[in-house]
Parts: C-alpha cells; sequence; structure tokens
C-alpha cells in the first residue's frame, strides 16, 4: 500500500463520516420517537384498525374465519334498546360530571384560595379520593350503599326517615345517579386543584384594581376571577367529559350493568358483548362509536386550547 | 407602584365602612368554614367508615355503625384470602417494569420530537397524541385475540405491553413539553465538544428533565398501579392477578364477609395515602401536569 492510496482511503473515510452524519442530522429524530411510535403502534394504532375490521363482520371469536356482515353491525345499534340506554347514560354520566364537577370544584378553590396556612392541609384532604384506584372505590360505595346495613341506609334510619331508604345500586331509576355520585367524589378532587393554580395564575392588580371600582367581594368574583378563569374551566370540563366517555370501572364492579341493563354505559357494553356473549364484531362497533365520541371531543378542546387567554 | 397605590386606597375605604365590612366578612367567613366543613367530612366519611368496619367483629357488622369493640382480627384474614403479598409483587413488578420502559421511551421521544428536526416529526407527534383519547375499549378485543394466539394471556407482559403504549402518549407530551423549555445553546455546546445525538441527549439533556421525568412517573404510576379494564380482561389467574383485580375477586368470593372487605379496601389503601401524603405536592403537580400551565 502507497502512502497516497493510505490518503485516499483517509479522505474518502472523512467523506463517508461526514454523509453519514449528514444523513443523519437529517432524520436522527426518528431513531428517537421510533422505539415509543413502535410499542404504541403495536397496542393501539393495530388494535384500532383491527377493531375497525371487525366491525363490519360477524364473529363470535372461536370460528376460524370472520363472517362478513355490511354495516349490520351498525344498523343493529339503532333497532338495540341496551344500546340506547347505554348511550344515554353514557352522555347523562358525562353532562352532570361536566356540569357539577366544574362548579363545585371552583366553589371549593375559591375557598381554599382564600385560605393561608391551611390551603395545603385541605388541599392534601380533598385531593385523597382521586389517587385511590376506581376499585376501591367502587366496593367502598357498594358497602355504602348496601341496603341492609349501608352506611347510607343506616344514616337516613338513624335520623328517623327509614322510608327513605333504598335498594341503591337496584333500582333502575337511582343507580345512575348514584354512580355519577361517586365519580363526583373521586374527581372532585382534581377539578379543585386545577382552578386553583388557575387563580394563582390571575394577577393580584386586576382584582384590587375591580375593588377600587368599588366591586364588592362577590362582584371581583363574579366579574373578574370567573371570566378569566374560562380557560381553565375549557380544560376541566373537555378532561372530565374524555374520562365520562371511558368510564367502565364503577359500572362494572357496582352493578355489572344492571338491573336490568339499566345503568349499563357504552365502554360496559362493549365488554359485555365481547367477552359475555361473544359477539366480536357487534362489540368492535360500538367501540368505534365510542372512540368517534372521544377524538372529536378532543378535536374540540385543540381548537379552544389554541385561543390562550393573555391577562 | 400602582400596587401600592391601590392598597392604600382600600385600605382608606375599609375604614369608612368598618362595621357593614365587619358582618359581611363573619358571614363570609362563616361560609367558608360551612364550605369546607361540608366537602372535607364527604370527602373522609366514606373513608372512615371502610376503617371503622374493618376493626369491628363480623358478629357486628350488621348491628351498628361505630364499633363496639374493635378487633384486627379481620386483618390478618384478609391478608390471607386476598393472598395481598402476591396481589402486592404482581402489581410492583407490573408497574415497576411498565414505568421504567414507558420513563424511557417517552423520554428519548419527547427529546426527538421537541428538539430535532426530521421529516414527518409534525404528524408523528400528532399521530401520537391521538392515543391521548382513543378509549382502551378499541383495543379490547384485538389484544385479547392476538395475546391468546401467542399464549400471552396470564402473563405480566400481557398487562406491560398495553400499559406503556396507553401511557406514552401523555409521557411523550409532557417530555416534549419539558425539553422545549431548555436553551438550545446547551446542544450548541454539547455539539462542540464533539457529542453525537445520542450523547448530547443523555449527557446533556437529560440530566437537566429530572423534574419532568418524576412528573410522568407519578402519573405512570399511579396509572399502572390503579388500571383495572386489561387486568380484568387479560388475567384470570389468581399467582398473577394486581392489587385491583385481587379486591374483586376478593368480593366474588366472600361477598358476605363485610369487615374482610374492608380490612382489605384498607390495606390496599395504606401504602398510596402514605407515599401520597409524603410527597403531596409533587404527587398533585404530577396528576394535574398538562392540565395545568407549568
Amino acid at each position: 500500500m502507497t502512502p497516497s492510496d493510505t490518503t485516499l482511503t483517509q479522505r474518502q473515510e472523512a467523506v463517508v463520516a461526514r454523509r453519514a452524519r449528514g444523513w443523519l442530522r437529517g432524520k436522527a429524530g426518528l431513531l428517537f420517537v421510533l422505539p415509543a411510535l413502535t410499542v404504541y403502534s403495536l397496542f393501539v394504532v393495530y388494535p384500532v384498525l383491527y377493531s375497525t375490521a371487525l366491525s363490519f363482520y360477524e364473529w363470535n371469536g372461536f370460528q376460524p374465519t370472520w363472517t362478513p356482515a355490511g354495516l349490520a353491525n351498525y344498523q343493529r345499534m339503532l333497532e338495540d334498546p341496551v344500546f340506547g340506554i347505554a348511550f344515554k347514560n353514557t352522555l347523562m354520566y358525562a353532562a352532570s360530571l361536566a356540569i357539577f364537577q366544574p362548579l363545585l370544584a371552583l366553589g371549593l378553590a375559591l375557598v381554599l384560595d382564600s385560605l393561608r396556612r391551611a390551603r395545603i392541609f385541605f388541599r392534601t384532604l380533598l385531593f385523597i379520593p382521586y389517587i385511590l384506584s376506581h376499585v376501591m372505590v367502587s366496593l367502598l360505595f357498594n358497602q355504602i350503599y348496601e341496603p341492609n346495613f349501608g352506611l347510607l341506609n343506616e344514616f337516613l334510619r338513624g335520623i328517623g326517615r327509614p322510608e327513605w331508604t333504598q335498594i341503591w345500586l337496584g333500582n333502575a331509576t337511582l343507580a345512575v345517579p348514584a354512580i355519577i355520585l361517586v365519580g363526583l367524589w373521586q374527581g372532585l378532587g382534581f377539578g379543585m386543584v386545577v382552578y386553583l393554580a388557575g387563580l394563582q395564575n390571575i394577577p393580584q392588580e386586576l382584582k384590587e384594581a375591580a375593588q377600587i371600582d368599588g366591586a364588592t367581594a362577590w362582584g371581583v368574583i363574579r366579574h373578574v376571577t370567573i371570566p378569566l378563569l374560562r380557560p381553565v374551566t375549557l380544560v376541566v370540563v373537555v378532561l372530565v367529559m374524555i374520562g365520562s366517555f371511558k368510564m367502565f370501572d364503577y359500572v362494572f364492579l357496582m352493578t355489572q350493568g344492571g338491573p336490568a341493563h339499566s345503568t349499563q354505559v357504552l365502554a360496559s357494553y362493549v365488554f359485555h358483548n365481547a367477552f359475555v356473549r361473544n359477539y366480536m364484531g357487534y362489540a368492535s362497533a360500538i367501540a368505534l362509536v365510542m372512540m368517534a365520541l372521544t377524538l372529536s371531543l378532543s378535536f374540540v378542546q385543540s381548537r379552544l386550547f389554541r385561543s390562550d387567554v393573555e391577562y | 407602584m400602582r400596587g401600592i397605590a391601590a392598597g392604600t386606597r382600600g385600605t382608606v375605604m375599609a375604614r369608612g365602612w368598618r362595621s357593614e365590612l365587619d358582618t359581611g366578612k363573619l358571614a363570609a367567613g362563616l361560609a367558608r368554614a360551612a364550605v369546607l366543613g361540608i366537602f372535607s367530612f364527604a370527602a373522609m366519611v366514606p373513608l372512615a367508615y371502610v376503617v371503622t368496619t374493618s376493626l369491628k367483629p363480623k358478629s357486628e357488622v350488621f348491628i351498628s355503625l361505630i364499633p363496639r369493640q374493635l378487633t384486627l382480627e379481620n386483618y390478618p384474614q384478609a391478608w390471607e384470602t386476598t393472598r395481598f403479598a402476591t396481589l402486592f409483587q404482581n402489581s410492583l413488578v407490573v408497574t415497576a417494569v411498565s414505568l421504567a420502559i414507558a420513563v424511557s421511551l417517552a423520554t428519548t421521544a419527547g427529546y426527538g420530537f421537541a428538539r430535532l428536526r426530521f421529516p414527518g416529526n409534525r404528524v408523528l407527534f400528532f399521530f401520537l397524541l391521538m392515543g391521548l383519547t382513543i378509549p382502551s375499549q378499541v383495543t379490547l378485543v384485538p389484544l385479547f385475540v392476538n395475546l391468546k394466539a401467542y399464549k400471552l394471556l396470564n402473563t405480566y407482559g400481557a398487562l406491560i405491553g398495553p400499559y406503556v403504549a396507553f401511557g406514552l402518549p401523555f409521557a411523550t407530551f409532557i417530555m416534549s413539553g419539558f425539553f422545549k423549555t431548555l436553551p438550545r445553546e446547551l446542544e450548541d455546546a454539547a455539539r462542540i465538544d464533539g457529542c453525537g445525538e445520542f450523547g448530547t441527549f443523555l449527557r446533556v439533556m437529560l440530566p437537566l428533565t429530572k423534574p419532568g421525568i418524576a412528573t410522568i412517573s407519578i402519573f405512570l404510576s399511579l396509572y399502572f398501579w390503579n388500571e383495572f379494564v386489561f387486568a380484568v380482561t387479560f388475567i384470570s389467574k389468581k399467582p398473577l392477578m394486581t392489587i385491583p383485580l385481587g379486591l374483586m375477586s376478593f368480593i366474588e368470593e366472600y361477598s358476605t364477609n363485610y369487615a374482610g372487605m374492608a380490612a382489605a379496601l384498607t390495606i390496599a389503601a395504606i401504602p398510596i395515602v402514605l407515599i401520597f401524603l409524603a410527597f403531596q405536592g409533587q404527587f398533585i403537580k404530577g396528576l394535574t401536569a398538562g392540565a395545568v400551565k407549568q
């Protein structure tokens, strides 16, 4: 090997290396995001596509092949009274939480915001229900709603109103509100903390300016604080609604959708069709309706978030 | 300056209306105390109820709300019948492994999306963020069918895979937000010192995002620890059940043993509540990340 050859090779190597760096400079980012995207595709994207396909077939989970069904699974939803109940309950649950959760959370946050040393104490205390698992909370409320010796009926008997006692979770009209109350109980701390953070972002000068103009304490809240918290309210409402559309655990663990399907929600009805009745195609179609609901909500959310208010 | 002026004027006004303000203040103070009292009571009563029930002898559960006689006998029984040690171990393994994988994937991807330019960056990021709103129900049937085909039902992996995948969109979103706040000069300095893309990420950027990693770790751990839908669909064998599943199977088998159930719930709640109380500030920050401006 002559010296000139070596030089040439080194120069070539340098060129190759530079090119490699150039290639990497453009694409290295892909290597960083690829592992995450692979896992995501495998366990989220591929199943979504699979479900989409399956929603146009009939399949009981055991047959070797799927039977083409066209739009039958979607038409079936329109005729299926239980789907109607599940859809109505899901909307009812989402709407109730979307109204009461921000309202109560804001009230609590306003009170906590006026505290000094006790603020952290109450914030911590009121946040505890949120960290418990849905399973724990459901089983806990199963005991509270228990008709014979549960806390609620014991309390009603204790205050001399035995005629008000109910079989709370076994009553088609009362079971849904009873479950909504559980959702509210567990989620309230979350909304409160989000509002508290929002309140701390409101500049003190704005409130003082309103006070100079003669506004009462309530007037400041009504005309300064609440309007400025609008973006926070939107966040809370949208997050609560997305969570509500996916709600499964409470129903599954407290009523199993009963009595007579009266507490069924979309998520529990998907499970019921897939793993109790083995209607895999129909279950997939309902799941897709659920996804359409949550995705359209998140689209609304992304629109709203773009217009961030400046103080 | 303006703040001070406003403060003085406020005081002047307050002096003029002292008596009226004091009654108003008193009423407002009472209203506040009432609100706090009612909500704290409502938050705590169910928890207090389960603890008192767990301390009652079985014969007394049906008789009185407040135990006349305290006993700890329900605890060892609940511990045995739920096989809590096994449940705890399973939850710990699944949570720890999922957490390690999810945090490494989310930090690398977050860095890639936030700081590196490559074709498709924005589209792929959006594609990943869509996962924030995809309900796990859509994936239940396909995952069940495939896990069954590969004989992976009743394994830790059946949970770890979906957990990581469903945790990733949010964790990556938060991490990319953190990386965006770091000054670009840091990267340039690292490059000049001869660090490659990965070296820059690992040695310079990653150590600076510890708060971000803490945030996503808290959020992810709690999600993994409490998750129920995948667990109930993919795990049916006792030795592999996580805590939520074990609690559920307890009521299926011992539906009338309320004191035992209450003891099991208390046992399950104690570790998580203690950890929360110890780190409540970070916990709340981690769980409201994304909804609250950092």
